[in-house]
């Protein structure tokens, strides 16, 4: 009895609202609720399959002008953000599954690759990140070597141009000097008289030297001069 | 190629120098052994012709030995001058390494080397005075205004022919076209 007491005041109470709410007004008639209800129960009387197509209809037009009237005036994205723990919802989610049905293919193909390279400074990629002597390392010169057409490298050098940049007179000159070629000739085809030539000039040089020294020195002491510059001696005035 | 010089090692220091008594003696022995056999082949040369003309009568040709003495030292005088206006060198400087240059470091001029062989022929002992005197000058030298230095070298002293020899410091002049090479000899 309570129970029926309650309702009853309850009633009381929101009669005036669900009045209003079957018969809001300024609403064509054709809109209010209560007319549905009413014609509801009469088609559910006849036909359970018109009444569920005329609610369906209905709907069809409730539905989206409820929705959107209400959807204009609330932040569904702050709503969500502050609700919504996205990290605990994207870990339900089993992205290898969705990888799987990716098309990477597609998605390279639409890719600008080129406008990504110019971007990208690789030499100071490879340069951070790639062990080169380890890479170097790997590689058979050897085998590269084996390859490459030595003939065909050299048919493109201008050897005429580095020839002429060559000092190749002083450049024999030099190795002549350095290994003594006169000598080397002298040594190989010179003969015992060009020998002995030889010697008895070097001879008499040295007899030059010693007789002008000790004649000098006679000549000074003879005439007490002092400090008499020696008339001739290699690497001295002469 | 002027870089590349057929000289050994050892004597390149000595190449320009003024030469000493030793030395030039032994040159002027070897040109006077050359006379005297170009003199000796001579008289043997005479000798022969006249045996050819007449070989029945035929004796060896009499010379008193002033006129052989003179005739050989007349034939090094004559072939003395010639060698230096030439070449600047005789027999016995090539064989010794010698050459016989004005002030400016070039083959004495005809007369000059004319008077230098009368002067070395006539007045041997001059040579002496290379002992004492600068540049090891002889007395033929101070008159003629030459000098004898050291040269190994195989070629002329004509002109610019023989630009590696090189007058001694005291008779060079400013305009002295040779020697580009002093620096691979002793200053002098």
């Amino acid at each position: 009895m309570a129970a029926v007491g309650v309702t009853r005041r309850v009633w009381d109470v929101a009669e005036p609202v669900v009045q209003v709410w079957l018969r809001p007004p300024l609403v064509p008639a054709r809109l209010q609720p209560a007319d549905w209800l009413a014609e509801l129960g009469r088609r559910a009387a006849g036909s359970g399959t018109l009444a569920r197509a005329w609610l369906s209809g209905r709907l069809d037009l409730l539905v989206p002008a409820v929705t959107g009237q209400i959807l204009s005036r609330i932040d569904l994205t702050a709503i969500v953000e502050q609700s919504v723990d996205l990290d605990a919802l994207v870990g339900t989610v089993d992205l290898d599954a969705v990888a799987a049905r990716l098309d990477l293919n597609a998605v390279a193909q639409n890719l600008d690759l080129e406008a990504v390279l110019d971007r990208l400074d690789l030499t100071a990629l490879v340069a951070q990140r790639v062990d080169l002597n380890l890479l170097v390392g790997g590689v058979d010169l050897n085998a590269v070597a084996a390859r490459l057409d030595v003939d065909a490298v050299v048919r493109t050098v201008d050897l005429d141009a580095v020839i002429a940049r060559l000092d190749l007179v002083g450049l024999a000159e030099q190795v002549i000097n350095a290994i003594d070629l006169p000598e080397i000739i002298r040594e190989s085809s010179g003969s015992v008289a060009s020998e002995t030539v030889r010697g008895a000039r070097m001879h008499s040089i040295a007899a030059d030297d010693v007789v002008g020294d000790a004649v000098s020195r006679a000549v000074d002491r003879l005439l007490f001069r002092r400090n008499r510059t020696a008339p001739a001696g290699p690497g001295e005035n002469s | 190629m002027s870089g590349i010089s057929p000289i050994p090692h050892e004597a390149r220091p000595y190449q320009g120098r003024p030469a000493g008594l030793v030395t030039r003696t032994v040159a002027a022995a070897v040109d006077l052994m050359l006379a005297i056999a170009a003199s000796v082949a001579g008289y043997l040369a005479v000798a022969g012709a006249q045996f050819l003309l007449s070989p029945r009568t035929f004796q060896f040709p009499r010379l008193s030995s002033w006129v052989g003495l003179s005739g050989t030292l007349l034939l090094l005088i004559l072939y003395l001058a010639i060698a230096w206006a030439v070449t600047g060198r005789s027999l016995g400087a090539t064989v010794m390494g010698l050459r016989v240059i004005n002030r400016r470091g070039r083959r004495p001029r005809p007369l000059i080397a004319l008077v230098r062989a009368v002067l070395s022929v006539g007045v041997p002992l001059g040579l002496l005075w290379c002992l004492v005197a600068r540049e090891r000058r002889s007395v033929q030298d101070l008159i003629c205004g030459t000098s004898v230095v050291y040269d190994w070298s195989s070629g002329s002293a004509s002109g610019s022919l023989t630009p590696r020899i090189r007058p001694p410091a005291s008779s060079r002049s400013g305009e002295s076209d040779l020697d580009s090479e002093a620096g691979a000899r002793p200053a002098g």
